[in-house]
């Protein structure tokens, strides 16, 4: 009697246990979905800011005058598939807003109340964040973005842009697909109101029962993210992708054709949970490669007298975005701007400081500055100065016919360059990082090379290895290129291959000039 | 990457002490890189505001751009900074990142 007592005791206790493991269970994946979904709608932020604040700072730099330059920084970000359907230049002056340039189709902020337009376009312009108005009345419903660069000067420049979100702000998650199994839904600000609802996988909201909550920073403002189970989770994924897809746009959909993929393999078998952690994990990362790729040049300019090429490595811990970049700015047939620089930390604010510096050296070198005086402007942009990150940037404006680059180096690894067979570090006056002081100066020094001649820049990625000291990996970089293929494309194949470490976490930009005549 | 973070008998990577009136010496040892930066940010949140800070680095022998970037931050929070002994290494990071004029250091 006693033993079927404890027995009884413990088949209850264990099954109690069981139970709770399980539901314990659904509540970590369920959150866990959520956390990643949150993680995947903070990429939108980039992709939508770089190229507004691009444009703010095209419009400021032309006092609004230059449509031709505006047409073509935009074009590539207002066609269907890609973040916006619109976007305009506002112009202020005093308390006054007026649309000076707009491409794609009309704004709805041009026909909405003036009393709150006005609001809308005056308190963005109080700071450098993106500011978010929702325009969601109607049957299509419209999310508007506008970014500022700081004021100071009268008149200035307001860009904006309109995306579209799903019809009828619902985004229907096909029944029997591998995106089943989540019921979601968005709401712009911090409640779940009707009127605050930006997209959603079901008419029956609020979400009841077991649900899972995300605040998601989201310019000015924040996103509310909403999900809960139809079902069991195990072995079910996001049923974001229709959303996801409303809100990034242009940088995720290489991310979410990954996901789709992953969606279809996990269809075939339930996996462990630790195998799916791992796949989520490197799903992430392929998100964040996939913003930083879209963050960097698609191609590189064909120049005459000169091979260029480029690679870019992301470190391999950690699933958040690096701030490496590099850029070839063509100014005109004879002259063009190289650009390797670093922003100190990771995460998608490393990004955004990244973003506003790649740009704005665009921005400042289309207006003729030289690289020293690129540099120090650079220091006072507000994306910089406020936002902790320094940023180690090298600068090199190459003239084709001479073989002459003018280089200014803001804290960077110096330059290596391989000539009769040899190779060496190019010596440059060392100027502070970007972002540590009001006005830095730079001094220039120039490079004058033979036919055949490489040059590399490149980020500290592609030497520094724990337990050596900078000055060994520099050292060991040199080998690794002197003994590396002969073409340009392969010798900085090779030189990564020679260079990369099983754990070599930090991201790698690496760019090669050669001289072919 | 496990491995990185559990490295055996992993010293306590900084101590904090108070050095004179309005002035804290805080001694780090070890790696400072991306993948000490957690612990050592979370220990130097027990750093007062303000004040002159000594940061003491003659048992740091590789220093990455995350470790720069505390330093500069240390630089901006404290009225005043002052890098006591850097290792060899150390002083070259700083060096060659154009720091040498902005963190100040013993000779």
């Amino acid at each position: 009697m006693f033993v079927i007592a404890i027995g009884l005791l413990l088949t209850a206790t264990l099954s109690l246990a069981a139970r709770s493991v399980h539901e314990d269970n659904e509540v970590r994946l369920l959150r866990q979905r959520a956390r990643e979904a949150a993680g995947l709608l903070t990429t939108a932020i980039p992709s939508i800011q770089t190229p507004l604040a691009s444009a703010a700072v095209l419009a400021e730099a032309s006092s609004g005058s230059d449509i031709a330059s505006f047409q073509r920084l935009m074009e590539p970000f207002v066609k269907t598939g890609r973040p916006f359907i619109t976007a305009s230049i506002w112009k202020v002056s005093g308390s006054t807003f007026q649309e000076v340039m707009t491409i794609g189709a009309e704004p709805k902020l041009a026909s909405v109340d003036q009393g709150a337009r006005d609001r809308f376009l005056r308190s963005s312009t109080g700071d450098d964040r993106l500011h978010v108005l929702p325009l969601l009345r109607g049957a299509s419903p419209r999310l508007g973005y506008s970014f500022t660069e700081p004021p100071g000067s009268d008149p200035h420049f307001v860009a904006y842009a309109e995306a579209a979100l799903p019809p009828h702000r619902r985004a229907v998650v096909p029944s029997g697909s591998a995106f089943s199994g989540l019921a979601n839904a968005v709401y712009i600000g911090r409640s779940q109101h009707e009127d605050n609802l930006l997209t959603a996988s079901t008419k029956r909201l609020p979400l009841h029962g077991q649900t899972a909550v995300e605040h998601v920073p989201f310019g000015n403002t924040s996103l509310l993210l909403v999900m809960s189970p139809d079902s069991d989770l195990g072995g079910r994924l996001l049923a974001l992708l229709p959303w996801i897809l409303a809100f990034v746009g242009i940088a995720a959909i290489a991310g979410v054709a990954l996901l789709v993929e992953w969606a279809l393999r996990r269809r075939d078998n339930a996996q462990a949970l630790a195998a799916q952690n791992a796949d989520l994990f490197s799903e992430q990362r392929s998100v964040a490669q996939t913003l930083q790729h879209s963050l960097l040049p698609e191609e590189l300019p064909e120049v005459p007298n000169l091979n260029l090429a480029v690679r870019y490595v992301p470190g391999t811990s950690g699933i958040e975005v690096g701030g490496d970049w590099y850029d070839v700015i063509t100014l005109d047939p004879e002259q063009l701007l190289v650009v390797v620089g670093d922003v100190s930390g990771r995460g998608l604010d490393a990004a955004r400081v990244m973003a506003s510096l790649r740009f704005a050296i665009r921005a400042f070198a289309s207006q003729g500055d030289s690289p020293s005086t690129i540099l120090t402007r650079l220091s006072a942009l507000p994306d910089v100065a406020t936002s902790g990150h320094f940023a180690t940037v090298l600068c090199g404006l190459v003239e084709t016919s001479t073989r002459r680059i003018t280089i200014a180096n803001a804290g960077h690894p110096a330059p290596l360059l391989i000539q009769d067979s040899g190779s060496t570090y190019v010596e440059t006056h060392i100027g502070v990082p970007v972002g540590v002081v009001k006005e830095p100066a730079y001094e220039e020094s120039t490079l004058v090379t033979t036919v055949g001649a490489t040059v590399l820049l490149y980020t500290d990625g592609l030497f520094e290895r724990r337990g050596e000291t900078g000055e060994e990996g520099l050292q060991r970089l040199r080998r690794s290129v002197e003994m590396s293929a002969d073409g340009l494309e392969e010798m900085l194949t090779s030189t990564l291959e020679a260079q990369a470490t099983e754990d070599a976490s930090d991201d790698t930009a690496l760019l090669g000039l050669r001289w072919t005549r | 990457m496990d491995q990185m973070n559990e490295a055996p008998d992993k010293p306590t990577p900084v101590d904090i002490e108070p050095s004179g009136a309005n002035s804290q010496l805080v001694h780090m040892r070890g790696d400072i890189d991306i993948a000490t930066m957690d612990d050592l940010e979370h220990a130097l949140s027990g750093l007062d505001d303000g004040g002159s800070v000594i940061v003491d680095l003659s048992e740091v022998n590789f220093m990455d751009s995350s470790g720069i970037a505390l330093l500069l931050r240390l630089n901006r929070t404290a009225d005043s900074l002052l890098i006591r002994d850097p290792t060899p290494a150390v002083r070259l990071v700083i060096e060659a990142t154009g720091l040498a004029e902005v963190l100040r250091m013993t000779p």
